[in-house]
């Protein structure tokens, strides 16, 4: 069978295999009468157990209706050695080393290729050199999984070349980096600015044979004898499932933030819209122990005006390098001068000046740009947002008078699956560029977790010979497949969007002023409620496939939903503060008690909290 | 205010559609807003969108007949009337699919070079006009708005003819690599073929453009410059064509 090679939708790959029906065998394909009626009986429910027959035993349909809820359940399969979910950096640089080892690789990207994600969004990030750094151990050595750190330090070798990142993203397409006024190198101590993310899935693109799959959610993972054998998704322009079959898979799908707050278009979060963590919690719903959950990464961003609240690209924030004129509700500079490094935490110092009652009208504080030379000592990414403002909202934030409203936004959060130093999950076959456990929200390190993670998936993949499709086994794809129609032909009077609202101003609740039990409970409790309450009414109003906006957002609260309880809860278990993680009621750091991890367990629903404590190094 | 959008869904529409909605006002509200209200308060919508702020060019649409990015654009109190972005295929409502348009500026500005880039050669200094441009050009979003607003673009498409001009967007991806110190290719006669003097220089690119750094007809005129420095002084090279002598 051709497949689908409809050009209209703009997908770049043309190499569908096959089509199958869910339901039915690819051995037992009928086709024209293969059908999946399963799927409007098991429809009022949200998540679908597979209580189904096997695929053997399945027998074709009588007849299909034209009702869409039981129409036959279509989708095409792929057929790749090395799976990438994501195309962000990780996913960059994972599937470029998966290809630099020989294998055929497949990407999927949530969004339009080449604008999706982080990466998509040409911003220009500040990045690490470390190889320039004398003793560059010390970041290695301030790293909690040794084991992980110790064989991606021998696997890269004693070249400093792979870990200058700045280097290897000029090389990937990025130009001049920011420059002084006489045309010599902006540096830092540790880092440059001015790599424009987006020529990295370009060169991808343009460098490489490495298919890609855009605008394609994955949702679920293809697990056979406890092997995963590939992934699970919706193309969203046609709402046609997707499976992607793959001797190796890794996930890299991003850092989920979405459940921070709501601003009117957005998160109070600086991260995008679609990373809602569905590949990792999918892996999570299929055993894989999350790590790192009560860390998010925070900065500061404006949070007025609410169209662009929270957002990076247009707001006026005041990170570590420019704390200079943040000011409290009496007009006090209180953070005092410059802080060199980028991931201190000056947020738990506007939290506690937040909590004395110097805050601002929406809980957040005020950067004076008022004052000489205060606009000109902005980064690069804020500074040209003065200049929009006054055209898009005519504000002019350099007027005597004017007070920037700045907020707490989450812009990384660390819940993962870990992984072993093979950076490989506890789901053979499934990798993953993040799950390192660091109790940071943030590591620089990270950058080097996806070129081993994509080296580490292809060695898996090319030990594998390559006849294994023969004990394909297609209850997993069924399964997910009757749960997402199953979220689709729903019925109930909560829509989507509400309960996203909900569930982001719970969260929010909790963190946006540094946490405490009181806060925490208060937003687990709620947390509860959405699950008891409006999860089983959500509904999508507008039914039909194409491009299903609301769809989409109601298979991303499941995940959101999940990962909030999950954070909520291991909030509240670490009584301590470190790093970006401020907990008001226990302000120390307590490396007695807490110099471990909190990995979280899915077990039929029901979540379990382990701690895990680390070596001292 | 009155907000008119051109609704499509392909699997149950037999074509395009005005809807009207009634949206309240707000000081400091933007088309995305708006947007998000039609969704949420009035009935499923679909558009994209990403970054909320002018650099990822997802959400680029057209409002009242001009073609700008809805994040960023600030709606006056009034009625208006919001569109997909023209000449791009429509998916469904304002969701267009860029993917060959995208596609055709990757090609254009792929680095060309002989030696592999050392951090050595990224720590010297480059011609700070350069520098200065780059921190400009870099910032091309490939929202496309300038491509839809460009009158030699649009007079192309309209009369069929041969696609003469890349479009400001495609001449802002060669200008990358022109500025690029790491690229080697010849970026000059790059874009004499690619229709540098088929622009008229009108300026609409410059004028709809929301990154605000970069100057479009400073970079015609320069590129225009080395151009003439070179006696490349119109297209070289010419266009297949049947039954013409030469």
């Amino acid at each position: 069978m051709d497949g689908n090679s409809d050009t209209t939708q703009g997908n770049h790959d043309k190499r569908v295999a096959d089509v199958g029906f869910a339901g039915i065998s690819r051995r037992n394909f009928l086709k024209g009468s293969g059908a999946f009626l399963g799927a409007s009986f098991l429809a009022s429910s949200a998540v679908v157990a597979a209580g189904c027959a096997s695929e053997k035993e399945k027998a074709p349909a009588s007849g299909t209706s034209d009702n869409s809820s039981s129409a036959a359940t279509e989708f095409d399969t792929f057929s790749t050695d090395v799976l990438v979910v994501g195309c962000g950096i990780g996913g960059t640089l994972a599937a470029v080393q998966a290809y630099k080892e020989g294998c055929q690789v497949t990407v999927v990207d949530k969004g339009p290729f080449k604008a999706s994600g982080v990466t998509g969004m040409n911003w220009e990030a500040g990045v690490y050199k470390f190889g320039m750094i004398e003793g560059r151990g010390n970041w290695v050595d301030g790293f909690s999984n040794m084991a992980v750190s110790a064989k991606i330090d021998e696997w890269i070798g004693t070249s400093l070349e792979p870990w200058n990142l700045a280097l290897t993203f000029v090389r990937l397409g990025s130009s001049s980096l920011r420059r002084n006024e006489d045309g010599s190198l902006y540096e830092r101590e540790f880092d440059v600015e001015g790599v424009f993310s987006r020529h990295a899935p370009e060169y991808l693109g343009t460098h490489t044979d490495i298919d890609v799959l855009d605008n394609t959610m994955i949702t679920g993972l293809c697990i056979s004898d406890g092997i995963c054998t590939g992934a699970i998704g919706v193309h969203v322009p046609t709402g046609r499932y997707r499976v992607i079959r793959a001797k190796a898979t890794v996930i890299a799908d991003g850092g989920s933030t979405q459940m921070f707050g709501w601003s009117g278009t957005g998160a109070i979060s600086i991260n995008v819209p679609d990373n809602t963590g569905d590949a990792d919690m999918a892996a999570f719903r299929n055993g894989c122990s999350l790590i790192g959950t009560e860390f998010f990464s925070s900065d500061m961003v404006s949070i007025f005006p609410p169209a662009i609240g929270g957002s990076f690209a247009a707001g006026i924030g005041a990170d570590a390098y420019s704390t200079q004129y943040v000011m409290d509700n009496q007009g006090k500079y209180f953070l005092g001068a410059d802080s060199e490094g980028h991931y201190l935490p000056i947020t738990t110092q506007v939290a506690q000046a937040i909590l004395d009652g110097r805050g601002s009208e929406h809980d957040g504080v005020y950067v004076d740009l008022t004052q000489p030379g205060a606009a000109e000592q902005l980064r690069w990414a804020y500074g040209r947002n003065i200049e929009m403002w006054k055209n898009t909202f005519g504000i002019d934030v350099t007027a005597p008078g004017y007070k920037v409203e700045i907020g707490i936004e989450a812009f990384e959060h660390m819940g993962s699956p870990v992984v072993d130093e093979n950076a490989m999950t506890q789901i053979p076959g499934l990798f993953n560029v993040r799950g390192l456990g660091n109790m940071m929200g943030v590591s620089p390190f990270l950058h080097f977790l996806p070129p081993y993670a994509g080296y580490s998936a292809a060695s898996y993949a090319l030990d594998i010979d390559d006849d294994n499709d023969s004990s394909a086994d297609w209850a997993s794809v069924e399964e997910e497949i009757m749960r997402l129609e199953g979220i689709l032909n729903a019925g109930g009077n909560k829509r989507p969007h509400e309960i996203r609202h909900a569930i982001q101003n719970a969260v929010y609740g909790a963190f946006h002023v540094g946490a405490d039990a009181d806060r925490l409970n208060t937003a687990l409790a709620e947390i509860q409620r959405i699950k008891s309450e409006d999860m089983p009414q959500m509904a999508v109003t507008n039914k039909t496939r194409c491009y299903n906006t609301e769809w989409r957002m109601a298979i991303e609260n499941v995940n959101l939903l999940e990962l909030s309880e999950a954070t909520l809860q291991a909030s509240l278990m670490r009584e301590e503060s470190r790093m970006f993680f401020f907990r008001s009621d226990f302000p120390e750091t307590d490396d007695e008690n807490w110099m471990a991890n909190i990995l979280v367990n899915y077990d039929n629903g029901d979540f379990e909290y382990e701690i895990a404590p680390i070596a001292v190094q | 205010m009155k907000i008119t959008v051109k609704k499509y869904d392909p699997t149950v529409d037999a074509a395009p559609h005005y809807v009207d909605y009634d949206v309240p006002f707000k000081e400091y509200m933007t088309l995305l807003e708006a947007l998000v209200y039609i969704d949420e308060s009035r009935e499923p919508l679909a558009f994209d969108f990403s970054c909320r702020g002018r650099i990822c060019g997802r959400c680029a649409m057209m409002l009242d007949g001009i073609a700008c990015t809805a994040c960023t654009k600030g709606l006056t109190d009034g009625d208006h009337v919001v569109e997909p972005l023209e000449r791009q295929p429509v998916i469904r409502d304002l969701v267009v699919d860029k993917t060959a348009t995208h596609d055709k500026l990757s090609a254009l500005s792929v680095r060309q070079w002989t030696k592999q880039t050392t951090w050595e050669d990224i720590q010297e200094p480059i011609d700070p006009h350069d520098a200065a441009m780059l921190y400009a050009v870099e910032r091309c979003a490939r929202c496309l708005v300038c491509q839809t607003s460009c009158p030699v673009v649009r007079a192309a498409v309209e009369s069929a003819g041969p696609d003469d001009y890349v479009g400001p967007a495609g001449m802002i991806a060669i200008a990358l690599r022109y500025y690029d110190p790491y690229d080697e290719g010849d970026r000059v006669l790059q874009a004499v073929n690619s229709g540098l003097w088929n622009c008229t220089l009108c300026g609409t690119c410059d004028a709809v453009c929301p990154a605000l750094e970069i100057e479009h007809v400073s970079i015609w005129n320069e590129l225009r410059e080395a151009a003439t420095a070179r006696g490349l002084t119109s297209k070289v090279g010419s266009a297949l064509t049947f039954g013409e002598k030469h």
